[in-house]
């Protein structure tokens, strides 16, 4: 599935590092920067 | 600040706990792909086959309609003077000044010393390099390559492409990678 821009961003609510379950609906209202990176710890 | 950052990967929860604190701590949540694996980046359509994500970023407005996006070449870093333009877009209100950017690099041009070390705060080979340098008594300069992008350009320019840190100039002599007989080399210190 590939998404386009003006669509409805998916909802998620994964763990975050602090513990606490984040939704991205929580931040309704608010404008999000999503930054997904390859992985921690890494120069990638 | 009507602005939320959130960084997103399939690392585990633990595992970016630690990164995070490595780090000296991060001012935005860290949210954990990790079980089931991949499923938001797969859901966002940034899923590589390796299962980790790429290098994306989205830009998602108040009303929660995805407003840009941007996947980027997994070695380099993305461009922050880009991201606030294009938040100033979507949301005049909420950029600049609310959403003030790290301080530009203090030297856009090419430092001035005699061993030159690029690197990014978080590349655990620049940390042995910084203490190989100080365990030889080497003065050197350190340019973070994740907030210099002309430094970066450099880098590339030098290591066929791609951003590898740590780099280091001495000299003029560019070794590319934390090779420590080619370091001793150039700068003349044998192994004790």
């Amino acid at each position: 599935m590939t998404l386009t821009l003006g669509q409805s961003a998916p909802d998620f609510s994964p763990p975050s590092h602090t513990g606490a379950k984040v939704k991205l609906s929580d931040y309704h209202g608010k404008n999000v920067v999503l930054a997904f990176f390859p992985l921690a710890w890494t120069p990638v | 600040m009507q602005t939320q950052v959130l960084g997103l990967s399939v690392d585990s929860a633990p595992c970016l706990k630690a990164w995070a604190e490595s780090l000296g701590g991060i001012s935005y949540p860290l949210l954990s792909d990790f079980y089931p694996h991949g499923r938001v980046a797969e859901l966002y359509g940034v899923l590589r086959p390796e299962d980790h994500s790429e290098r994306a970023i989205f830009v998602i407005d108040k009303q929660g309609i995805i407003r840009y996006v941007d996947m980027h070449e997994i070695a380099t870093q993305p461009d922050n003077d880009e991201l606030f333009r294009v938040l100033a877009e979507v949301d005049p209100a909420a950029a600049p000044s609310g959403f003030a950017s790290q301080p530009a690099a203090p030297h856009p041009s090419e430092p001035e010393a005699d061993v030159i070390l690029y690197c990014t705060p978080w590349c655990p080979d620049c940390r042995r390099a910084r203490v190989f340098l100080k365990q030889n008594n080497i003065a050197y300069t350190e340019v973070d390559i994740s907030r210099d992008r002309a430094a970066a350009a450099r880098v590339r320019a030098w290591a066929n492409g791609n951003e590898t840190t740590p780099t280091f100039d001495i000299r003029g002599k560019i070794i590319v990678d934390f090779d420590v007989p080619k370091l001793e080399e150039a700068l003349g210190v044998k192994r004790k």
